[in-house]
């Protein structure tokens, strides 16, 4: 979930950093890190790219700092720049095996016994979600996951809004029809 | 339902994104039929249901890697940096090399570090975890491969294959090893150590559990403990087993099958003999369950079974029909389980 501060809090903490306070970058930083973690590993795919891709940001928003003036949220603004970021870390990604491939096959790790416990949330929730085409997914963890308004989500992701009111649609829908379809097969 | 549905406005209304205007339009259609709240319960019930679960992020250690990273001079100083050197190959200290962070941790994590010279070269030691009810397989780049087993924990050099071939292990796993007569393979635990060359063997050292083993399928090892000289380290061939026994000593032991140790690396579960309280420590892990014995007696009852990628839901069935006992599971927590002898009526 994004932190919860104010449109005005976000410009305030925004100047600060502009300004050069160090304080108010390191605030900055643990307030957002852990959320554009989970963010940009929705893209790359694996945590540690995942950080490694968010470390990235920051160290570049620091270096640029006195030319940071956020347009419009400082939380999309962020989640903005982790997602170009990621998508050029997922672009640029070496073919060959490496300790990181080996960590995706980490991720992949098996899972244990779906049929048991289908109504335990966390796996459950993971395969539903899952299910969705890739855009839709992303959209959706953002309202769901991460609190982003429409407008926040459509900046994020460079798309309308009518573009995420269509795809939040679709995706509740097909999510409550899953849902649905596994509750009365349930024992 | 024959009308339309308006999917959007619904979608809008749950995740909280409506204008007032809109709000007022879902509660008046609401209001008009019980079908349509129905459904918009049930949409709300999908929206709180569909939160992914967030696993738990390290942001100390990411923010002491971003400082490092930070060629402008944050005004404060930087924290005291964790350091990390590789071992060399004599000093053969047991001690696990980074403080260790509990299994509860779910992922890898970076440990940022410096060397003693002033470059501004960062060391890595990457950390692969599990949790209860997971396995992972870890490849290196010299292609050793590497199982490892439910609540683990494995740490990787980012130097591995450079500067030495050496990974520190707590909990279990099964272990495949490049032959490299140049590069001795070196597993460090709390309690031993075990070099070689190249082969196949298991190592179980959890940190909540008095044992240790070293099981050898392939292969020579070489195991030695915490608490003697390093002139007692024992050799150990394949077919041979080292168990960790009172003060630090290794007891060696020729077994005719070490499926009870290893089989978990295939996919088995194998229990020769085994005392149900420790059969239980092992579903426990592997099934990510919590168990409970009505009676304690009960844990020292045997049981001897092979089990094949079976789900949890068939071992318990057949452990529970195999040693009659009754299995009750806890309505509010799915995984938690008791285990009580059966009411023969």
């Amino acid at each position: 979930m994004k932190p919860q501060l104010s449109a005005f809090e976000q410009q305030q903490l925004a100047a600060r950093v502009r300004q050069g306070d160090a304080g108010a970058f390191e605030q900055l930083f643990r307030l957002y890190y852990a959320p554009l973690v989970h963010f940009a590993a929705r893209i790359v795919g694996t945590f540690s790219e995942a950080e490694e891709v968010v470390q990235k940001v920051f160290v570049n928003l620091w270096q640029r700092h006195t030319l940071w003036v956020p347009q419009a949220s400082v939380t999309a603004y962020l989640y903005g720049a982790v997602r170009n970021e990621a998508i050029k870390h997922a672009q640029r990604r070496p073919p060959t095996v490496s300790l990181e491939a080996a960590e995706a096959i980490v991720s992949e790790s098996m899972g244990v016994d779906h049929q048991l416990f289908e109504h335990e949330l966390a796996g459950l929730v993971e395969r539903l979600v899952g299910e969705l085409p890739e855009q839709r997914r992303l959209i959706f963890s953002l309202s769901r996951d991460h609190g982003l308004s429409y407008a926040e989500i459509a900046q994020v992701l460079d798309i309308s809004i009518k573009t995420v009111e269509t795809q939040m649609g679709r995706a509740l829908r097909q999510l409550r029809e899953r849902v649905r379809a596994l509750w009365n097969v349930s024992f | 339902m024959h009308e339309a549905i308006d999917w959007e406005l619904l979608a809008k209304y749950v995740s909280g994104n409506c204008s007032e205007a809109e709000r007022a339009a879902v509660e008046t259609w609401v209001n008009a039929d019980p079908a349509h709240r129905q459904l918009l319960e049930e949409l709300r019930e999908t929206w709180m249901l569909m939160g992914q679960a967030q696993r738990p992020v390290l942001v100390e250690a990411a923010w002491q890697r971003v400082q490092a990273q930070l060629t402008t001079a944050l005004s404060r100083p930087p924290h005291p940096m964790r350091r990390h050197r590789p071992m060399g190959w004599g000093a053969r200290v047991l001690a696990v090399l980074i403080v260790a962070l509990g299994l509860a941790l779910a992922y890898a994590e970076f440990w940022p570090s410096q060397k003693g010279s002033p470059s501004e070269e960062i060391e890595l030691v990457r950390v692969f975890t599990t949790q209860r009810g997971q396995r992972a397989t870890i490849q290196l780049l010299d292609g050793t491969r590497i199982l490892l087993a439910p609540e683990s924990r494995l740490e990787v050099a980012a130097t591995y294959g450079r500067a030495g071939r050496e990974v520190t292990l707590s909990g279990e796993a099964f272990f495949e090893v490049a032959s490299d007569s140049l590069h001795p393979f070196v597993v460090q635990t709390s309690r031993l150590a075990v070099r070689v060359l190249g082969t196949a063997f298991g190592v179980r050292a959890y940190a909540n559990e008095n044992q240790a083993y070293v099981a050898v399928r392939q292969g020579k090892v070489q195991v030695q403990s915490d608490r003697v000289p390093a002139t007692l380290a024992v050799f150990l061939e394949a077919g041979q087993l080292a168990r960790l026994v009172g003060q630090g000593r290794l007891r060696v032991e020729r077994m005719a099958s070490l499926d009870v140790y290893l089989s978990w690396a295939e996919g088995r579960l194998v229990f020769v003999r085994t005392p149900l309280r420790e059969v239980v420590q092992v579903l426990e892990r592997w099934y990510d369950l919590e168990i409970e014995l009505s009676d304690p007696a009960l844990g020292e009852r045997q049981l001897t079974a092979t089990f094949e990628e079976a789900s949890a839901y068939q071992v318990l069935q057949i452990i529970a029909a195999t040693m009659n006992l009754e299995t009750v599971r806890d309505a509010h927590h799915p995984r938690r389980i008791l285990w009580r002898p059966a009411s023969n009526l």
